[in-house]
């Protein structure tokens, strides 16, 4: 392992189950093959047991070994305060052991393409940007017990947006497609929030994007997968239908987003990078898209999506 | 070189430009709209000469009415006491009379379930003695007298059930996304294309035939392995492709697999076994060529072709020795290139596909001997000719999804990487299968793109033109996405 994480990626990989291994060792294989050194994975598990842990440490051993140039640390939150999924929790654990300049997640049951965390810091030395973001394909998986990766069998293209305006409006950009200078946001400006059972990382988007400024010319690049299982297991089911008390907790945390869009106020240099000039005093993400919505501000023309992202993102096929 | 097959980006990148324009989009729908319009013609004049038959016997019946059939109709019409299955043919049999005046068409969909074969109109009308007999009018029977919502999870709708393949009950209860419509329909609209069962027993077959084509219930198998790790300048991805091939190895049990090197023991990864050979055999179907026979000489009986720019995940061998030992070592089994898989299509039950291949490619050396090796004059396109082949000589040609091979393949439609050597590999594949259109229009591209075509040498193999599948272009099978 690099010594020097001074321009390092660190990837947080948030893990709550150890029965799901098998999908844990694909992103674990996506990030060993980056093509990005120094490379160092913060796998954060989530209440485990120490026979869990060294169940864990076991069968990662493989996995260290194949290329010892990935550092791959394991970091136990063990708290049992809080809430019961502590998505968030394990981020800000993830953070507070980071070192390196780039930041990132990735979680256990999604893949990198080898180039992603190279177009990435690409695209943030290009921008100068804070935070860049790189296309993420939406692909589905029939699950099968025989298969426990699952049968891939439609590519889905990718959610539709491509500019900050877009991600007040909804989140496009699934986290592992997102990598942060370190360098260029405040370490109080770090943090997850562990009130947040879910919509936590688009909270994070919100919150980030008021401040600092988000890079989108890698979405031209499709860096990896979000991988939709048929069986209900991600956190957004493609297609099984939501029970009611599931829904009440999404009508729930999706009126806690809204107040964050009502209360986050753009920075004068974000509206300033918006076109909007001079910059209003206290505008919200609420009063900027009430603000287009009714016709009564127009911004900065933003850079049209490449036509072959385009292309692809229409490659719908069954669905 | 690798012996890898045409990788997803550039099947996107050939691709892409042709599927989206907006022209081929146009065309596409119109060739659709005429494909439509000429089915729906044919099933018209096909339901006019129905009409007609009808007409006709109705005629004679009405002009007859002395016969002792009209007298029975009459007296049935006028009984109270109908046995069900009379009056639907009687009802049917007016009702092809009044069609003349006012004839009721079929939706379209009717025509749709019953060409999937999921519709059995005579399993279907004798349980439903009031539905036609005609299948297209059972079809839309069927259509209109299966509700779309209001079931409870529990009902089981045998009774509308289109065939005893197709538990619309138990469809329902798995597909919950399946709203208000048909479940037929929204199993050959949407639920066939992304691998849904038709009912509890298809799909716990399904499952269980998975598992005897991955082997997953044989005893661990130990054949004497060879791997050869393809040519590489990286001595770095090469050692990481060695490590992780010794660490696959030990997580199936191996203890005495063979790691081969083609090049010189200086430039070796540790942990190989380095074969020195010629320069011109250091491409890579050349070299994985030699290092297969070399791994018969040392009396091993599977031979894998790895790509030394990826690596192994630790449970790709046993996988791979799993599924071979399941088809009788006697297939061309290519791992899963992850996290990229190609997009070839591959049977979701058997995992047949049409060329086996990709950066990690498990052959049985025997059989692969017989069939006088891998092609050394191809490059990119060595393994889609030895699929061919393999498939001439009766050896299964399969795609393991449990075997995951990590590749450096890059994003599709990310690149502007442009194939002139596949394109190349391309005009010699042909060539060699007597392709000669296929051969042409392919130098033909090369020239337009200021190259010149090479001869391949002479073939001391017989192939069959008739096994080369050049109707998905350079992607050799249907697309699975």
């Amino acid at each position: 392992m690099h010594d020097d994480l001074s321009d390092a990626v660190e990837v947080i990989v948030r893990f709550h189950n150890p029965a799901l291994f098998e999908e844990l060792s694909g992103a674990l294989l996506s990030l060993i093959a980056q093509s990005w050194r120094p490379l160092r994975v913060l796998l954060v598990t989530q209440r485990f047991t120490d026979a869990q842990s060294q169940a864990l440490e076991a069968r990662l051993a493989p996995f260290r070994a194949i290329d010892p140039s990935v550092s791959l640390d394991v970091v136990r939150y063990t708290r049992e305060d809080g809430l019961a999924d502590a998505r968030s929790a394990l981020l800000n654990a993830g953070i507070a052991e980071a070192r390196g300049r780039y930041l990132a997640v990735l979680d256990y049951d999604d893949v990198l393409y080898p180039e992603a965390y190279t177009v990435l810091v690409n695209a943030l030395s290009a921008s100068g940007g804070a935070v860049a973001f790189g296309g993420i394909a939406l692909k589905s998986l029939a699950a099968s017990t025989a298969v426990p990766f699952g049968i891939g069998f439609a590519r889905l293209g990718r959610l539709p947006g491509q500019t900050l305006v877009d991600t007040f409006r909804d989140g496009f950009c699934p986290f592992h497609g997102m990598l942060l200078d370190r360098s260029r946001i405040a370490k109080a400006d770090l943090w997850a929030d562990d009130s947040l059972e879910l919509f936590e990382d688009y909270e994070w988007h919100l919150r980030l994007g008021t401040r600092y400024p988000f890079s989108y010319h890698a979405l031209d690049n499709i860096i990896g997968e979000y991988r939709y299982k048929d069986d209900g297991s991600n956190t957004v089911p493609l297609r099984l239908s939501i029970d009611a008390p599931r829904m009440a907790i999404w009508r729930r945390y999706a009126e806690e987003i809204e107040r964050r869009r009502a209360s986050l106020e753009i920075a004068p240099a974000i509206q300033a990078g918006l076109g909007i000039d001079p910059p209003l005093q206290g505008l919200t993400i609420r009063g900027l898209l009430d603000r287009l919505d009714r016709g009564e501000m127009t911004l900065r023309q933003q850079a049209a999506l490449p036509q072959r992202v385009l292309a692809y993102a229409s490659a719908e096929v069954g669905l | 070189m690798t012996i890898n097959p045409p990788s997803p980006r550039l099947a996107q990148a050939e691709r892409a430009p042709v599927d989206h324009s907006p022209l081929a989009l146009a065309r596409l729908d119109l060739s659709r709209l005429h494909a439509a319009l000429a089915a729906r013609e044919k099933d018209l004049a096909a339901r006019e000469a129905a009409l007609a038959s009808a007409n006709a016997a109705l005629k004679k019946l009405e002009t007859d009415t002395n016969s002792r059939l009209w007298r029975l109709v009459k007296r049935i019409q006028r009984s109270v006491s109908v046995r069900p299955w009379l009056h639907g043919l009687l009802r049917g049999l007016l009702a092809a009379g009044a069609g003349a005046r006012a004839p009721a068409p079929p939706p379209p969909e009717a025509s749709l379930i019953l060409q999937s074969g999921l519709f059995d109109p005579d399993w279907y009308t004798a349980r439903n003695p009031d539905a036609p007999r005609a299948p297209l009018d059972a079809a839309a029977h069927y259509l209109r007298q299966v509700p779309s919502r209001g079931h409870k999870a529990s009902d089981r709708l045998t009774v509308t059930d289109p065939s005893p393949a197709f538990d619309t009950a138990w469809y329902r209860t798995e597909n919950p996304d399946i709203g208000t419509e048909n479940p037929l329909l929204h199993y050959l609209r949407i639920g066939r294309h992304s691998l849904r069962a038709i009912s509890a027993l298809a799909k716990a077959s399904a499952e269980a035939a998975r598992r005897q084509a991955l082997g997953l219930d044989l005893p661990p198998p130990r054949p004497r392995l060879a791997i050869g790790l393809g040519p590489s300048t990286r001595l770095a991805t090469a050692t990481r492709a060695a490590r992780s091939a010794a660490i696959s190895a030990q997580q199936a049990g191996l203890e005495d697999c063979m790691l081969l090197w083609p090049g010189p023991a200086a430039e070796a990864p540790p942990g190989t076994t380095a074969l020195d050979l010629p320069d011109d055999m250091r491409h890579a179907s050349a070299a994985h060529d030699q290092m297969l026979r070399q791994a018969a000489a040392r009396g091993a009986t599977l031979y894998i072709a790895a790509d030394a720019e990826g690596f192994f995940a630790p449970d790709c061998l046993e996988a791979l020795l799993r599924m071979s030992a399941a088809a009788d070592n006697m297939a061309l089994i290519g791992a899963a290139d992850f996290p990229n898989e190609h997009p070839r299509h591959v049977d979701p039950v058997s995992f047949e596909t049409a060329w086996a291949g990709g950066a990690c490619l498990l052959l049985p050396i025997g059989p692969v001997l017989a069939l006088g090796g891998l092609e050394p004059a191809l490059d990119t396109l060595a393994a889609v000719d030895l699929s061919w082949r393999a498939r001439q000589a009766g050896l299964r040609i399969l795609a393991c999804p449990n075997a995951r091979y990590i590749t450096s393949q890059a994003a599709p439609g990310t690149s502007d990487w442009v194939a002139p050597e596949h394109l190349l590999d391309g005009y010699r594949l042909a060539r060699l299968w007597g392709c000669e259109p296929v051969a042409a229009a392919i130098g033909t591209e090369i020239r337009r793109h200021g190259g010149m075509p090479e001869e391949p040498g002479p073939d001391p193999l017989s192939r069959n033109p008739d096994l080369a599948d050049w109707s998905n272009g350079f992607c050799f099978a249907p697309s699975r996405w």
